[in-house]
């Protein structure tokens, strides 16, 4: 396996690691807020210890469907949806 | 090219996964393309050989079974895996008790060794009301045609729970070979002097009428009473005689559980600090009711707190009556018969000297021919008539050895047995068992425990009938007794003999129980004398010596715990008799499967849970996910009504299934794994992939599957959605090459982990995408690479 990568990749697991904590961090809100998986995020400020995700930002964003992702000093992810379209 | 992707290969998805039909479809491929066969051209190096238990035959399946076998092989597919050529052989305990039984009742027979073999005998297709008096030979080829269904229905299940067991390689415990060994060693060891016999005291089942070895004991709280018996010192024969000097008798009081061994009472034995009855010492006293002189004497093992601190030693009532008579010289006053009844006496004869022969007699003639417990019943009325009785008999609940299998108490009685040297190898055998590495590692403190409480030699003659014969005939002397000095032993290379057919060498068919002929040895060998050389029957120890190089001594013995003081200990033991050596490197032992109420699973407890239904409705993944799931050595739970693991376990296959399909569908482009998440994930899996490896060497198969079913669902749930824009072409190109390329890498690894344990739905999958099976894809993949080692021709 790591053959196929041509060494262990210590940075890259530290990614993984900061994109799947706060994958989870915002899964947890949206089922929080009954929000569906799939709700588009227009802003959200996560906590600086996410900030090691940043490498993987895109897939990250594509994946949570946030629009706009920043890092902050907050205690948990700040999440601002976007309007739903009217029905 | 990266691992995991091969372009040469194309990808066949099927419309609907599903694991119906799995276990069909691939056990018929595995063995048509003989994926588990073992290669015998690789050296001792390149092999991981199993001495796999052999399933009593007779026995119930149930799904303790599939438990403990699927952990063995979830260990035979990982080192295959890692490249090793895996030895795996199955062999069927065929022989022993509980066969016996159900041929003579199945087809109304019992055996007679001494009728001649009758190679016309048909058994009846129904039992008849008389038993049929059959040869040794005949009843043998009625157990093992009946025990052949049994062995098909074995093959059956552990064909379909997926055992990657090399099916050419099977042997049963009471076969040719099997038979050919044992005996090989049983000579070889007489001719060194560890194998003796003698005639002795042994533990005895009267139902049975059979000699039992100490490991097949087990103690068992019974009701009983302590009886007070007064002996007269130096007076008549009870309590109303007078010395003759005309005093008084004086008296000594014992208790006893066993009055009814009075008649074979040849001392009583106090503690020799004992101040009480220091005086005593060297005197004589008289046994109440029979009237015979037995001395007094000292022995430390007495126990000055136990009853009046004074005790009877008969012959014989328990294993401590056995030492007093050995250690103390003492002659043989035997009253019981092999099938439990009390034997005829003549008193006055030697032996029997009594004050008062007559009234011995009569009382003693009210015993004969009745069982144990009813002549204690007859003996305590006696006793309390003649005034020898000291208050009323004091009920207790005390432990009663009995054979495992049996339904009454053992006696000992004096028989002729073999026996092997055990007791001097103590310390030998304890060093063995350190070196043993012993899966989990406390199991090894109840072989330590067994070995050091080794009480005497291993008696290995049974007088049954289905099992190995012994190789020996013994010379009639022309008054006709046996001379039992002069055995005669069969030459290795006639082997496997039976003496009850075949004639000794120098003799004719014609001389058979005839004085100056010959006398074959009557009885069998113990099923734990041929099952202890299991590794040198699957090795080929006497016929196949090349094989025997390449596999002996082997790398690991599964089995359960309960039989740590029969099977394992009985199997070092020969190991270093013959040999030297440990007979395998690590031990895996295994638990009990047990029903809600923590009770083993067993046919005489009618708790047995058959495994068939359970495949059926959670398929052999399943169930296998629910065996890999417990801990090494421990006792699971298993309710039948809340099979929830393997519920869970059936989830996950069916995930695997999925959600390869899912990654499969979108393959291209492919390339160079750059992208961080992609590397971040694949770093996390060669973590993953080298703690598997550790912990399966170490036996740890449940915490690798935990580990590896945790990444996989967090493989799914996380990064093939956070990499799915990405590989249908969102972000460009090379980072859809890269995350295509690392799906597929970890796919490919994923399923090499899970294979060991869900082997049908992972080679399922791993048929869609890459060629050969996922059961020796580590071997293919070291292979293209160039640097896996060609295999010698055969």
């Amino acid at each position: 396996v790591v053959a196929s990568i041509g060494g262990r990749d210590d940075e890259a697991l530290t990614v993984r690691e900061a994109t799947q904590g706060a994958l989870a961090e915002v899964r947890r809100i949206k089922s929080l807020l009954k929000k569906p998986t799939k709700a588009v995020i227009a802003r959200a400020v996560l906590p600086a210890a996410f900030a090691g995700l940043q490498p993987a930002a895109r897939d990250f964003q594509a994946a949570t469907h946030i629009r706009d992702l920043q890092f902050g000093d907050v205690a948990e992810a700040q999440l601002e949806f976007a309007e739903e379209p009217a029905a | 090219m990266p691992h995991g992707a091969d372009e040469t290969h194309p990808i066949t998805l099927p419309e609907k996964p599903a694991l119906e039909g799995l276990e069909e479809k691939w056990k018929a491929r595995w063995e048509q393309a003989g994926t588990y066969r073992f290669d015998r051209g690789r050296s001792r190096a390149d092999v991981f050989s199993i001495d796999t238990p052999p399933p009593t035959i007779s026995g119930s399946l149930h799904v303790g079974h599939v438990f403990s076998y699927t952990h063995t092989d979830i260990i035979a597919r990982f080192h295959r895996m890692r490249g090793k050529a895996v030895f795996y052989p199955m062999g069927w305990d065929d022989n022993g008790l509980p066969t016996e039984r159900r041929v003579q009742n199945y087809y109304g027979v019992r055996c007679d060794p001494s009728l001649p073999y009758d190679a016309t005998f048909q058994a009846p297709e129904k039992p008849g009301k008389h038993p049929i008096p059959v040869s040794r030979p005949n009843f043998i080829e009625l157990c093992v045609k009946l025990t052949a269904e049994d062995e098909k229905e074995f093959e059956r299940l552990w064909r379909h729970l997926g055992l990657s067991v090399d099916w050419s390689m099977t042997y049963a415990t009471i076969d040719r070979t099997s038979q050919r060994v044992s005996q090989a060693a049983f000579l070889r060891e007489v001719k060194r002097g560890i194998v003796y016999q003698l005639e002795a005291p042994t533990l005895w089942d009267i139902d049975f009428r059979t000699a039992v070895a100490q490991a097949e004991l087990e103690d068992r709280e019974q009701p009983g009473a302590y009886h007070r018996v007064r002996f007269a010192v130096s007076a008549g024969p009870s309590a109303s005689d007078s010395a003759a000097d005309g005093t008084r008798p004086t008296y000594v009081e014992i208790e006893t559980t066993r009055p009814e061994l009075i008649p074979a009472c040849v001392a009583l034995v106090a503690h020799p600090d004992d101040e009480r009855y220091k005086p005593l010492f060297g005197k004589s006293v008289v046994t109440p009711l029979f009237g015979i002189e037995v001395p007094v004497k000292a022995h430390p093992l007495a126990d000055p707190e136990k009853g009046s601190g004074i005790a009877m030693i008969c012959t014989f009532g328990d294993l401590t009556d056995v030492t007093w008579w050995r250690e103390l010289s003492l002659p043989v006053r035997a009253v019981i018969l092999p099938n439990g009844a009390f034997r005829q006496i003549r008193f006055g004869e030697a032996g029997w000297q009594s004050r008062d022969a007559a009234r011995a007699q009569q009382l003693y003639d009210q015993l004969a021919n009745l069982q144990p417990t009813k002549a204690r019943g007859v003996i305590v009325e006696q006793l309390r008539q003649s005034g020898d009785l000291i208050g009323e008999p004091r009920p207790i609940t005390h432990p009663v050895k009995f054979y495992e299998k049996g339904d009454r108490p053992l006696e000992i009685i004096t028989s002729r047995q073999w026996f092997i040297r055990t007791v001097e190898y103590r310390e030998t055998l304890v060093a063995r068992g350190r070196e043993l590495q012993w899966h989990p590692e406390y199991m090894r403190h109840r072989y330590e425990n067994w070995v050091n409480g080794l009480a005497g030699d291993w008696c290995i003659s049974r007088q049954r009938f289905f099992g190995v014969p012994f190789p020996v005939w013994y010379p009639i002397r022309s008054d006709g007794s046996l001379d039992y000095e002069q055995p005669m032993l069969a030459q290795e290379s006639r082997l496997p003999v039976d003496p009850s057919t075949d004639v000794p060498d120098g003799y004719t068919a014609d001389q058979r129980g005839k004085p100056n002929g010959f006398a074959g040895d009557p009885d069998i060998m113990d099923t734990w004398a041929t099952s202890s050389l299991t590794p040198q029957i699957v090795s080929g120890w006497i016929d196949d010596p090349d094989l025997f190089s390449r596999v002996f001594p082997m790398d690991l013995r599964p089995q359960a715990h309960d039989i740590i003081r029969t099977w394992l200990f009985t199997t070092v033991l020969r190991a270093q008799l013959e040999h030297d050596v440990l007979p395998w490197s690590h031990t895996a032992i295994s638990g009990f499967i047990t029903d809600p109420d923590r009770k083993k699973m067993s046919k005489s407890k009618g708790n047995v849970v058959t495994p068939f239904g359970l495949l059926a409705e959670h398929g052999a993944d399943g169930v296998r996910y629910w065996a890999a799931s417990a801990r090494p050595g421990g006792d699971t739970v298993f309710d039948p009504a809340q099979p929830s693991q393997m519920k869970i376990g059936r989830r996950l296959a069916i995930k695997i299934l999925n959600a390869a399909r899912f990654a499969l569908l979108q393959t291209e482009p492919r390339g160079a794994i750059k992208e961080p998440l992609d590397r971040g994930m694949l770093s996390a899996l060669a973590d993953l992939v080298d703690d598997c490896t550790r912990q399966l060497d170490a036996y740890e198969y449940s915490r690798v599957l935990e580990r590896t079913e945790a990444f996989f669902w967090a493989f799914c749930d996380d990064y093939l959605e956070l990499v799915k824009s990405r590989r249908y072409g969102d972000l460009g190109s090379e980072a859809a090459a890269s995350a295509n390329n690392a799906m597929l890498v970890a796919l490919s690894a994923l399923l090499r982990l899970f294979a060991p344990f869900l082997p049908f739905v992972t080679e399922e999958v791993w048929s869609w995408w890459r060629p050969g099976s996922v059961h020796a894809a580590y071997v293919a993949i070291r292979r293209r690479s160039g640097r896996v080692h060609r295999r010698p021709r055969r």
